[in-house]
């Protein structure tokens, strides 16, 4: 009897013990791959500008240039800008982490501009004239912003040096204060004045400044104080309200030269706009309560247009033509308010990239990332596109690096 | 003759004048946004809101009329506001208390020159979002963290920014953050608590629920919440020190393992061992408890003779045996805390103490 008991109990020990180291010995299951990747796995087709770590920080592609997408950046960027002309293209763009500005080229690599340290940088604007350039960079730091101006020579350095030839090399930026209370500057096209909003606690109001010792002069006021302002033409600032889905939005023009403001667009909910280089049609965007819509306004027909695809047209660019224009549109649209739910980061998209036609309402799809047999997720921001429409620029929201696609149809 | 010609003049100017004025009745609220953030404001409850009458207006010159020569006539909620309408008066400013319909008539003086517009305005609440900050690259505003995040570095850093509460609260620091761990209130430092520092612990993973609420002190109606299911994948070695808190230090906490920590990998003879001792002592216990109810129903039931005296011994065998067990405890828990926490579900049972940095600097 004793001998069963002990038998027993043996046997229940070892039961127990070995379910125990059964559990233990378990493979866990590796960890979900996470989104802090940069750069994607080998099978993807996104090929990747890499670096030759020289002082000047130039990158030289180094495979098949006219493959449909390629990353530009491995780093956050926070602002991509088209400093051409009518006759050339200059793409920049900003590292967001430090304030580096960048040229972007038609081929694809990318060359180090200027290696002056602005770290924050929220928003950049820029313009440039025959012989120079000018860019405002907005920066936010400990909850104070400081913004700046930066004013370079197109001819520089070396002789026969240009940006425009894209053989530019690196140098210091010369930067100047400005009005750091001055939210959202903007420069005018030729670079001789800039803009900004001056905020009081009841009204608002417009100040042109000039960028010798000019005093700044109000153009408009305005009770309203959240606006987002836009110099497209000289004789053509856009007037915005900030936009959301529960309140309708107004678009106005202000002529700085005579001061003089136009309703454009009102009664939009959402309301987001974005204006031709001619200024003669607004593509614009507006809330359905839970999707969004696009549509076109001719400002000398006073024709309204549906467009046939749906976006947003902060997702969009102009072509230099006026004419068409390239967008990012979402493959599907979560039920949800727009544009806040995007500003937010409550929501992500992944786009198709198209091309319409505002005239005839064609429309064609450029790329589809997914055809093109690429993986990420591809949500366009900041838009832009050179001037012979061969390349498109855009910051990926998702995790803010720069790409470039190549401008095809038929995928 | 000319009077008549500049009758029918007029008469087709004014009606087409007319056809180009246009009044938009735009709102904002004094409610806080994030200096960045390019969308507008909300309207929450008890926020202060400012109507304007956006008129644009032309005269018989086809040139705009300046705005505040125009007379406005306010309605809200079907009643006339005449203290606030007449000319120039484009701007009303009141508390939302509800969901209010505002109206607005806009003409020339002395004319029948007018626009209407009709605007609805509905509260909506306040938000609490989430965001990752990094001392390089800032807050990360294009990417909201919510739901489930898989943490996959050692730590991150959070900071909850609230959108549309009453902006005088906000900027005056008048709104108050509870960070929870796993519903364990988190203490933080008051002069900041608007950030959580978030560390994987060394070993061990699992899942934590983060959640935060934001109360305006100022508006007790005006508060949010934001929760957050952390996924973590820490050092998977099986280790008998690892001890679940809940701490704060400088706005940081680690999170808490949640799977059974001897039960991970254990590939050692040693930990063999050790598993096996937590889990029978559990097994003992309940078989003491069960032999105790058997015998004690002989002993008091049965009429067969014998039977009495035969549980009794078996009783006190039992009793002798539990003091053996209790004995083997002690001593265990002596040489190591760790080994006596019968614990078959595997979640943490301790109540967690949370050290108070409020006097700390």
């Amino acid at each position: 009897m004793v001998k069963k008991i002990i038998l027993i109990i043996i046997v229940i020990v070892l039961g127990v013990g070995g379910y125990g180291y059964w559990n233990q010995s378990r493979e866990v299951a590796p960890p979900p791959p996470t989104d802090f990747t940069f750069f994607p796995t080998g099978e993807d087709r996104i090929f990747l500008a890499t670096s030759t770590a020289t002082n000047t920080g130039q990158m030289t592609l180094t495979s098949q240039l006219d493959e449909p997408a390629v990353k530009l950046s491995d780093r956050a960027v926070v602002s991509v800008f088209n400093l051409g002309t009518a006759s050339s293209s200059l793409i920049a763009y900003v590292e967001k982490a430090t304030g580096h500005i960048y040229e972007a080229r038609t081929d694809g690599s990318t060359n180090r501009l200027f290696n002056s340290t602005i770290p924050g940088v929220m928003w950049v604007s820029g313009s440039l004239n025959q012989t120079e350039a000018k860019i405002i960079i907005s920066a936010r730091q400990n909850g104070q912003t400081n913004n700046q101006l930066g004013s370079f020579s197109l001819n520089g350095g070396n002789s026969g040096d240009s940006f425009i030839a894209g053989t530019s090399t690196e140098r210091a930026i010369t930067l100047k204060p400005l009005d750091n209370s001055a939210l959202w500057p903007v420069i005018a096209p030729g670079g001789e004045q800039w803009a900004h909003l001056n905020t009081q606690a009841q009204e608002s109001q417009v100040i042109i400044n000039g960028f010798s010792t000019s005093s700044p002069i109000a153009i408009y006021s305005s009770p309203l104080t959240e606006w987002v302002l836009n110099w497209v033409s000289p004789t053509f600032i856009s007037l915005q309200t900030k936009p959301d889905s529960t309140t309708v939005g107004v678009l106005l023009a202000l002529n700085p030269k005579t001061r003089v403001s136009e309703r454009l667009i009102g009664g939009v909910p959402g309301l987001e706009t974005t204006l031709s280089p001619d200024t003669n049609t607004v593509v614009y965007s507006g809330s359905t309560g839970q999707g969004i819509f696009l549509a076109r306004f001719h400002r000398p027909s006073q024709a309204v247009t549906r467009l046939p695809v749906q976006t947003l047209a902060k997702k969009c660019t102009w072509a230099p033509d006026s004419i068409h224009i390239y967008c990012a549109v979402p493959k599907n649209v979560t039920p949800a308010g727009y544009p806040e739910a995007w500003y937010q980061g409550k929501i992500s998209f992944n786009d198709n990239f198209w091309k319409i036609n505002t005239q005839t309402n064609e429309a064609a799809i450029v790329l589809n990332p997914e055809l093109a047999n690429i993986r990420e997720s591809l949500d366009a921001n900041s838009l832009v596109v050179n001037q012979d429409e061969s390349r498109l620029f855009f910051i990926n929201k998702t995790d803010n690096t720069l790409w470039s696609i190549r401008l095809t149809q038929g995928f | 003759m000319i009077k008549i010609f500049i009758t029918i003049v007029l008469g087709f100017i004014i009606p087409v004048a007319a056809l180009a004025n246009t009044v938009d009745l735009v709102w904002e609220a004094d409610a806080y946004v994030p200096p960045t953030y390019q969308g507008h404001t909300k309207a929450a409850l008890n926020n202060r809101l400012k109507v304007v009458a956006l008129a644009h207006f032309l005269d018989t010159k086809n040139k705009p009329l300046d705005p505040k020569t125009l007379d406005y006539q306010w309605v809200k909620d079907g009643q006339a506001l005449t203290g606030v309408s007449g000319i120039g008066k484009h701007t009303i400013m009141f508390n939302l208390e509800g969901q209010s319909t505002l109206g607005v008539v806009v003409k020339i003086p002395n004319t029948d020159v007018r626009q209407a517009a009709t605007t609805v305005i509905r509260p909506v609440d306040p938000e609490i979002i989430l965001y990752e900050e990094d001392s390089l690259f800032g807050i990360n505003y294009t990417k909201a963290v919510t739901g489930d995040y898989q943490l996959a570095q050692p730590e991150i850093t959070l900071r909850a920014e609230p959108f549309n509460f009453n902006r005088s609260a906000v900027l005056g620091k008048r709104l108050q953050y509870d960070w929870q761990l796993n519903n364990q209130k988190i203490i933080t430092d008051p002069a900041e608590q608007s950030i959580l520092h978030i560390k994987q612990p060394t070993e061990g993973s699992g899942t934590n629920q983060l959640t935060v609420i934001a109360k305006n002190l100022s508006q007790i109606l005006q508060t949010a919440t934001a929760k957050l299911n952390i996924s973590f994948q820490g050092n998977s070695l099986f280790n008998w020190n690892l001890l679940p808190t809940v701490h704060a230090q400088n706005n940081s906490v680690t999170l808490i393992p949640t799977g059974i920590p001897e039960m991970q990998n254990v590939t050692s003879v040693n930990s063999f061992i050790s598993a096996a001792l937590k889990n029978i002592i559990t097994l003992l216990i309940l078989a003491t408890v069960i032999a105790l109810a058997w015998y004690g129903m002989q002993y008091l039931g049965s009429n067969i003779p014998g039977m009495k005296g035969f549980a009794k011994v078996r009783i006190w065998d039992i009793v002798f045996g539990l003091i053996l067990i209790l004995g083997a405890y002690l001593i265990l828990n002596t040489i190591n805390p760790q080994i006596n926490k019968p614990n078959l579900t595997g979640l943490p049972t301790e109540q967690h103490t949370v050290p108070d940095l409020r006097n700390q600097k």
